[in-house]
C-alpha cells in the first residue's frame, strides 16, 4: 500500500515540475513542441543549404540530426535538472520522511515527458518526409528505455554527489561537452577516421543514437554492431544497467544523511 | 492495557558540523582531503520515553534543548546516532504545516500535492477533497493561485490537509500559534475529536497553556537530555524554574560582560519575576488579574538610576506596551541591591504568547546601562471569544426602537 501511495507522489511532483515550467509563458506546453520544430528548422537550412557533412551519403539528413539532437538534449536535460533535484527540494528533506529517490525519479519523469512530446514532432516530421513505416519501429521504446535507464543511474549518482559537493555542477557541464564532441549527434561517424570508431561506439550514447537513427530514419546509419564484436559489442548495452545500479546503490546508502547535509 | 506505541530507549544524536576551512593551504595539502575537520554538536545526548496507545503526549523546552532534533529522529528524517527507537503503528511523517506548497499552483493542485508528499493516494485526496476546501473555510478560492492567499489562509489550507494524514500516531508541531481565534478553536475541537477516536498524539509547543489543556503527559527536556516526565502541569512549574535559572545566568553573562569592556560596574537586571497577587511565580496570566513584576537590580555604585519593563507578542513581535520609571516620573532610591517591582492592576492582553524586555537607564533615559530583549516568556490566556492584541472594556446595549 505503502508504495502506491509513493507512486501518487512520483506522478504528483513530477507533473508539478512539468506544470512549473511553462508556468508564465505565453504559449506554454506549445513549446513543448515548439522548440524542436524550430530546431528543425535551423537544422534543415544549415545542414542541406550551407555545408554537407552527410549529405550526399545519408538520406534525411536533417532528420537524422534531429533524432540525435533530441535524444542527446534528453539526456543532458534530464542529468542536469535531476542533479539539483534533492537540494532544491531542500525544505521538503528537512520536514517530511518519504524515500528519497522519489525525488530524483519525479525530476527524470518530468524530463521524459518533455522528450515524448519531442519525439512527436520527429514522427510527424518522419511521415511528412515519407519514410516507410516498419514494423519494427516500437523496438524504438526498449532504446528510450535504455536512454532511461542510463540517465536515471547517472542523476541518482549526481544528485546523491551534489549534495555532498557543489563542484560537480561544473564537473559535469565539462562532462556533457566532452561527451557531446565524442559522440557523432553532429557529424555522421563516416567522417571519423577509422581507428577511432570503435572506441566511440563503446558509449552507450553513440550506440542508443545511431541504432534509433538506424531502426526510424536510414540503414545507412553506422551502428555499434556494425563496428564492435563480441565481446565488445556488449558494452554499451551492460553499461547503462551497471550505471544505474551503481546510482542506485551509492544514492540509497547517502540518502539517510540527506536532511542533515543539505 | 497501556499498550507502548513508540518507545524510546537511550537515544542520542550527534551532527558532524564541518568547519570553515580557514587553514592554510599546506595544511589543507598535509591534512588531506578526508580530514577537513568537523566540530562535534551533540543536539540529544540522551533520551528516554515511551508513549501509550491513544495518549496526548506533550514535549516542552527550551530554545536548543533538541526538541526538534528529537521530533526530526521520531518522523524518520534523522537516523538517531546511538539508541533505539521502535514506533509500532503508523506515524504522520512531517514536523510541519503546508510543507512543499507551490505558491505558483492553485488551492487545489497544492491540496493533491501536499496530500501525496503526506503519503495519501490521489483517490483518497480526491475523496476527501470538498471536506478539506470546506473545514479550511477556502470554497471561494480552490482555484487561485496559492501566492495570492494570506497567511491565515494558507495555514488553515494546510492544517485542514494534514489532519487527514491516514496515522495512528500524529507529530504536531506548534501550530496554534497561528491563525485567528475562530480557527485556533476548530483546531482544537479537531485535537478533542482525535483524542476520543484513540489516535496518539505527540505535541511539542511553546504555547504552554494548550500543553496543559490537552497533554497527558509532558517530556520535559533540557539540554538534549530527558529531564523529566510529568503530569501537564508540573511540567509546567518545572519548566519555569530551568527558565528562571537561565535568565539568572543571561543577566549574569552579559553584565560580566559589560563590567571586562568598560571597567565599571554598571547597574543592571539580574532577575526579573512575574508574580501574582498572592506573589507566587506564575508563568500563565488572565486578563482581570492584577500582575506584578519584580525587577532586581545589581547596582554596586549605587548611580541613580531609572527601569522599564516592555512587553512583546511573541508571533510577530509587537509591542505591545512599554513604560519606565523615567517616563512616569517615579524616583528611585539608589541601593547596591534593588528591587523594583511594577503592579498592573488588570493586564488587558488577549490569548498568545507574550515576552518582556527589560533595561536599566540612567534617569534622564539620555544612557542606556543595559537592555535585555525576550527575557522571560508567558502565556495570557482568557475564557472567552474575543480577539485582538487587547481587551477593551465595553458594554452592549440594545436601544428602543420603534415597531
Amino acid at each position: 500500500m505503502a508504495n502506491m501511495a509513493y507512486k501518487d507522489l512520483i506522478r504528483e511532483l513530477a507533473v508539478t515540475d512539468f506544470k512549473l515550467k511553462y508556468q508564465g509563458s505565453v504559449l506554454g506546453y506549445l513549446w513543448s513542441f515548439a522548440k524542436p520544430l524550430m530546431l528543425f528548422a535551423v537544422l534543415y537550412v544549415v545542414f542541406t543549404r550551407f555545408v554537407r557533412f552527410g549529405g550526399g551519403t545519408i538520406d534525411h539528413y536533417s532528420l537524422y540530426l534531429l533524432l540525435g539532437i533530441v535524444l542527446w538534449s534528453y539526456f543532458t536535460d534530464s542529468t542536469s535538472a535531476a542533479m539539483g533535484s534533492i537540494v532544491d527540494r531542500g525544505d521538503l528533506i528537512r520536514k517530511v520522511y518519504f524515500p528519497r529517490i522519489v525525488i530524483v525519479v519525479a525530476a527524470s519523469i518530468s524530463s521524459l515527458i518533455t522528450l515524448l512530446l519531442n519525439l512527436v514532432v520527429v514522427f510527424i516530421f518522419m511521415l511528412v518526409a515519407r519514410i516507410p513505416v516498419h514494423w519494427a519501429w516500437p523496438v524504438f521504446f526498449l532504446l528510450v528505455g535504455e536512454l532511461y535507464a542510463l540517465s536515471l543511474g547517472c542523476s541518482l549518482l549526481l544528485s546523491a554527489l551534489y549534495v555532498k559537493f557543489r563542484d560537480f555542477r561544473h564537473i559535469w557541464e565539462v562532462g556533457l561537452q566532452i561527451m557531446f564532441y565524442a559522440s557523432p549527434i553532429i557529424y555522421p561517424l563516416s567522417l571519423v577516421p577509422h581507428s577511432f570508431v570503435p572506441v566511440l561506439t563503446l558509449s552507450p550514447i553513440t550506440q542508443i543514437i545511431q541504432d534509433s537513427r538506424w531502426l526510424l530514419i536510414t540503414p545507412h546509419a553506422v551502428t555499434t554492431s556494425d563496428t564492435l564484436h563480441l565481446p565488445w559489442v556488449l558494452v554499451p548495452y551492460l553499461l547503462p544497467v551497471i550505471i544505474l545500479w551503481v546510482g542506485y546503490s551509492y544514492f540509497n546508502r547517502a540518502a539517510a544523511a540527506f536532511a542533515e547535509e543539505i | 492495557m497501556e499498550e507502548v506505541i513508540v518507545s524510546v530507549k537511550d537515544v542520542g544524536k550527534v551532527f558532524q558540523i564541518p568547519r570553515e576551512r580557514h587553514t592554510s593551504l599546506k595544511s589543507l595539502v598535509l591534512s588531506g582531503w578526508r580530514n577537513r575537520g568537523y566540530r562535534r554538536f551533540e543536539a540529544i545526548e540522551r533520551v528516554d520515553f515511551e508513549i501509550h496507545r491513544g495518549e496526548f503526549f506533550g514535549i516542552i523546552g527550551q530554545n536548543g534543548s533538541g526538541k526538534s532534533t528529537l521530533l526530526k529522529i521520531l518522523a524518520g528524517i534523522y537516523i538517531p546516532t546511538r539508541g533505539k527507537l521502535k514506533i509500532d503503528g503508523r506515524l504522520s511523517p512531517f514536523i510541519e504545516l503546508g510543507v512543499g506548497f507551490n505558491p505558483e499552483l492553485t488551492a487545489r493542485e497544492n491540496v493533491f500535492l501536499n496530500g501525496a508528499i503526506l503519503g495519501l493516494r490521489r483517490t483518497e485526496i480526491a475523496e476527501m477533497f470538498d471536506e478539506i476546501i470546506g473545514f479550511a473555510e477556502l470554497e471561494q478560492f480552490v482555484d487561485q493561485k496559492l501566492k495570492n492567499f494570506s497567511s491565515g489562509m494558507l495555514v488553515r489550507l494546510a492544517f485542514s490537509v494534514a489532519i487527514r494524514a491516514q496515522a495512528e500516531i500524529l507529530l504536531i508541531d506548534e501550530v496554534l500559534a497561528v491563525g485567528d481565534a475562530n480557527f485556533q478553536q476548530k483546531c482544537y475541537d479537531v485535537f478533542r475529536r482525535l483524542k476520543a477516536e484513540g489516535k496518539t498524539i505527540i505535541f511539542v509547543s511553546h504555547d504552554l497553556a494548550s500543553i496543559k489543556e490537552f497533554s497527558d503527559r509532558v517530556l520535559l527536556l533540557n539540554n538534549g537530555k530527558t529531564y523529566g516526565i510529568f503530569s501537564a502541569g508540573e511540567a509546567i512549574a518545572r519548566y519555569s524554574e530551568l527558565n528562571q535559572e537561565r535568565i539568572t545566568r543571561e543577566l549574569e553573562k552579559q553584565g560580566d560582560g559589560l563590567e571586562h569592556q568598560r571597567q565599571v560596574e554598571w547597574p543592571r537586571v539580574t532577575k526579573v519575576q512575574l508574580l501574582n497577587r498572592d506573589g507566587e511565580r506564575v508563568r500563565a496570566i488572565s486578563r482581570d488579574e492584577p500582575l506584578r513584576v519584580r525587577l532586581t537590580v545589581t547596582n554596586p555604585n549605587e548611580m541613580p538610576v531609572a527601569v522599564g519593563v516592555a512587553v512583546y507578542r511573541m508571533a510577530d513581535n509587537l509591542y505591545c506596551f512599554g513604560t519606565n520609571t523615567g517616563v512616569d516620573e517615579v524616583a528611585l532610591t539608589p541601593r547596591k541591591t534593588m528591587t523594583v517591582d511594577v503592579e498592573y492592576p488588570k493586564f488587558p492582553l488577549q490569548r498568545g504568547t507574550y515576552d518582556l524586555t527589560v533595561g536599566v537607564f540612567d534617569p534622564t533615559l539620555r544612557e542606556t546601562y543595559q537592555m535585555t530583549e525576550h527575557v522571560l516568556n508567558f502565556q495570557a490566556v482568557q475564557a472567552d471569544g474575543a480577539e485582538g492584541v487587547t481587551f477593551i472594556e465595553h458594554v452592549w446595549q440594545q436601544q428602543e426602537d420603534e415597531g
